[in-house]
């Protein structure tokens, strides 16, 4: 099948340039038509589409770039190419501007009537490409407008999904609420008249009033149980995890129990290890957890009989366990025992469902969300054994939850949510002089001190994060808050000695803290600002140019210094320290007087003229009897000077009493 | 003189229960159905422990604290909060019930007169912002 040829519109009024190009294109296939004005070549135009336009620059009445000015107006997207006089490109770089796809140039020789062709077909291949182009470019903003659209179509319904659960969670709530009111009045009404205070009761009817408020009791277990259960279902149970140590919370949840056994003839002892590694857990679900399985041995086991809780460390997690010397659960039923609604008819003696069927699905899903795993086993007839495991954590870990965990509250509650990281910038050298396990432990003493400054509100907490490092969790306090008690712990620290065997030692710590949602919305974005600053902080370091010639003086003084936090240059005499200070900026020059090659006088005076060190403050270290301050005739306040043999704490007051001079002078 | 409580409470039917419990236990009880109320109460008379509803009509029962703590002259009347909400609905206001017992409905009323007792013998809140009542050592 042959392609219908490709129509051109020739624009030109030489008769013998139309003749001679309009025979050109005609033999090359194309099928011509001809106008010898511009507005001639306009008026065709409107009437019929032209694959291409081939214009002269000269016409009669409009310039040739005007014609393709008006006819890309009129058709946009038209393909047009202009023909120029020989030594009129500067018209045809013209055209190219306004859009011509190409041009050529008219030789005297005829010889672009050859080329004309050529040019008409390569034009019309980049035409092609550019619309494939297009179209391409148009098929991906169509994909990615789609993509878009659906992206919101998920957002919305995942809105709505939350919405939703929000309402479920709304309702139960609100359930609740309305049955609490009612059954208090009655159970409250029961209790007065019970009690005789409305007037005297048979004890007939006091029994009677007593199994009302126990009923009122069963049923606000039932709903509590009911709400927890909805709760854990939405999952909007958030777990408020703390460090928590196992032993005390045991022993708590026994001595709870205990009266309960005891109306039941039960032993109830505990065994678990002295020492057990602290869990990181919310203390209230687990006790609540410990509570419900302690109280089903209770109600399973016959008088006379014993239960034991237990705790012990395991590699991985710490592990609880309940037993008893009670009936004990069919191997069939064990498979069934943490669903929801399980009633299991334990006791043919024992009336059915005392409680909702919840307790123990509760417990099996509030260990799981925590990471651990609940099991039970048992004998029929000899008794149970219920036991779950809490997982150990890495501080690393413990740190991310704590984050984690302080944000969804936050968002939750609507509040602030700001933590402070807390950097010990001389734990390296700590750990160096004194060996890594003293250096933990001083830093643990740190994180005790840092505890008892901090106020401490349910949601505070010290966690150590990575070497050196310590993280404060601020629950509901915004950025001044942080800023407040994070300045406070500086001072604190700063004023605070810990003691290695016979040393006394000071630890430098820079801080600096964030807030949700004010400068960061998530943990990671809470840690890189931190760290940020912190980063700034330390890059902040004042740094200190000692100049000396007695290496052990320099080497003494470089160590004091950076224990102190200062970043130290040295330099053995004066050219030495010039030099040093073309290539660095310095915040405070120690200058010793007495130096061979250029003594610190003259290097002084030198500092004071050169325009870059003229501000910057200089302490001389001068050997006692040295001063020549007088006999050359200075003024004793000209000079900051500290004298040798110095004692360090005199120097660092008079480092700190020039370097806030000069930050007061800057202000 | 035995000491006055004032219940603020909008269920009248509780609110009658929660008053014979009181007096029965030697108390004087005043009684208000919504927080408002019980501001027009406490400016009438100031009572020496106050029991509170959360959710009440007119004036919620934070609203209510919040304005009692707010000023000075009755900042520091105890506070017993008797609601029906449960831990998790109340764990969002955290912040505003710092310092106030709450008991969940239904309640025990041994509790109850028992956290009383405790609040009239310690008497108010303790006072302080946020960084001076960190407890040292």
């Amino acid at each position: 099948m042959s392609k219908p040829p490709i129509t051109v519109l020739l624009v030109e009024d030489d008769e013998g340039h139309l003749f001679l190009t309009r025979e050109a294109l005609t033999q090359e296939g194309f099928q011509v038509e001809v106008c010898r004005t511009g507005h001639e070549a306009l008026e065709h135009s409107q009437r019929t589409d032209y694959h291409v336009y081939v214009i002269d620059v000269k016409l009669p009445d409009l310039t040739g770039l005007e014609v393709l000015r008006r006819l890309t107006t009129l058709k946009p997207g038209i393909v047009a190419i202009i023909v120029s006089g020989h030594g009129d490109e500067m018209a045809a770089v013209e055209a190219m501007k306004a859009g011509a796809y190409d041009y050529v140039v008219k030789s005297p020789s005829m010889g672009h009537l050859a080329t004309l062709p050529v040019v008409i077909r390569e034009v019309l291949a980049r035409r092609q490409l550019k619309e494939e182009r297009e179209q391409l470019q148009n098929e991906l903003w169509e994909h990615t407008r789609l993509l878009e659209e659906r992206n919101m179509e998920l957002r919305r319904a995942n809105e709505e999904l939350k919405r939703l659960n929000q309402l479920k969670s709304d309702f139960v709530t609100m359930v609740s609420h309305e049955l609490r009111t009612p059954m208090s009045t009655v159970k409250e009404f029961a209790g007065i008249i019970q009690e005789g205070i409305a007037g005297p009761t048979s004890p007939e009817q006091r029994q009677y009033l007593a199994i009302i408020q126990e009923n009122v009791d069963r049923l606000s277990r039932i709903i509590n149980d009911l709400l927890d259960m909805a709760q854990i279902e939405s999952g909007q149970l958030l777990l408020n995890k703390v460090m928590v140590d196992p032993v005390p919370l045991v022993q708590h949840v026994l001595q709870s129990m205990r009266p309960l056994a005891a109306t039941k003839g039960l032993t109830l002892d505990v065994s678990a290890s002295t020492a057990l590694p602290g869990i990181f857990a919310d203390e209230d679900k687990v006790t609540q957890v410990l509570i419900n399985l302690v109280s089903n041995a209770i109600k399973f086991t016959e008088p006379g009989g014993r239960i034991e809780v237990s705790a012990f460390e395991e590699s991985h997690d710490v592990e609880f366990s309940v037993s008893d010397t009670g009936i004990g659960i069919a191997a069939a039923d064990l498979p069934k025992l943490f669903e929801k609604f399980q009633q299991l008819h334990r006791d043919p003696r024992e009336t059915v469902g005392k409680g909702t069927g919840l307790g123990l699905a509760i417990s099996k899903r509030l260990v799981e969300l925590h990471g651990g795993r609940i099991q039970a086993t048992s004998e029929p007839g000899r008794g149970s054994l219920f036991s779950f495991t809490l997982p150990k954590h890495q501080p690393d870990e413990i740190f991310r939850e704590y984050l984690h965990n302080g944000i969804e509250q936050a968002k939750r509650r609507q509040s602030r949510f700001s933590i402070s990281v807390i950097s010990v910038t001389n734990f390296l050298e700590l750990k160096a002089r004194y060996g890594l396990e003293e250096a933990n432990r001083i830093l643990r003493e740190l994180e005790r001190f840092i505890k008892h400054t901090v106020r401490r509100r349910a949601g505070d907490v010290v966690t150590r994060w990575q070497r050196g490092e310590m993280v404060v969790i601020l629950a509901e306090v915004d950025q001044a808050g942080s800023r407040a008690i994070t300045d406070r712990i500086g001072r604190l620290v700063a004023q605070q000695t810990f003691v290695v065997g016979s040393d006394a030692v000071k630890l430098f710590i820079i801080a600096a803290t964030a807030t949700y949602p004010d400068e960061a919305v998530t943990d990671e974005e809470l840690i890189k600002m931190t760290e940020m600053r912190l980063h700034q902080l330390e890059s902040k370091k004042l740094r200190v140019l000692v100049v000396d010639d007695e290496p052990k003086t320099r080497e003494l003084l470089r160590g004091a210094l950076e224990h102190h936090g200062y970043e130290v240059l040295t330099a053995s005499h004066g050219p030495e320290a010039l030099q040093q200070l073309k290539e660095q900026a310095v915040d405070l020059i120690l200058l010793d007087l007495m130096m061979p090659v250029m003594d610190g006088y003259e290097l002084y005076h030198l500092l004071r003229e050169d325009p870059r060190t003229k501000h910057v403050p200089v302490i001389i270290v001068t050997a006692k009897g040295d001063r020549k301050d007088r006999q050359l005739g200075l003024s004793h306040a000209t000079y900051n000077y500290v004298e040798k043999p110095f004692q360090f704490e005199a120097l660092f007051a008079k480092m700190d009493q020039v370097l806030d001079q000069r930050e007061g002078a800057q202000r | 003189m035995m000491p006055s409580i004032l219940l603020v409470e909008d269920e009248a039917d509780l609110r009658l229960a929660v008053s014979v419990r009181l007096r029965s236990a030697g108390f004087r009880c005043e009684t208000a159905s919504d927080g408002k109320d019980g501001l027009e109460k406490v400016a009438r008379h100031r009572p020496d422990l106050v029991i509170a509803d959360l959710l009440m009509p007119v004036m919620d029962g934070y609203e209510f604290i919040r304005i009692l703590r707010a000023d000075p002259n009755t900042a520091d009347i105890p506070i017993v909060v008797l609601t029906a909400l449960t831990t998790q609905a109340l764990a969002s206001h955290q912040a505003d019930l710092r310092d106030v017992p709450v008991l969940q409905k239904p309640f025990d009323a041994k509790e109850l007169l028992d956290t009383i007792h405790a609040l009239l013998t310690t008497g108010g809140p303790r006072h302080g912002g946020p960084e001076t009542d960190s407890h040292r050592g």
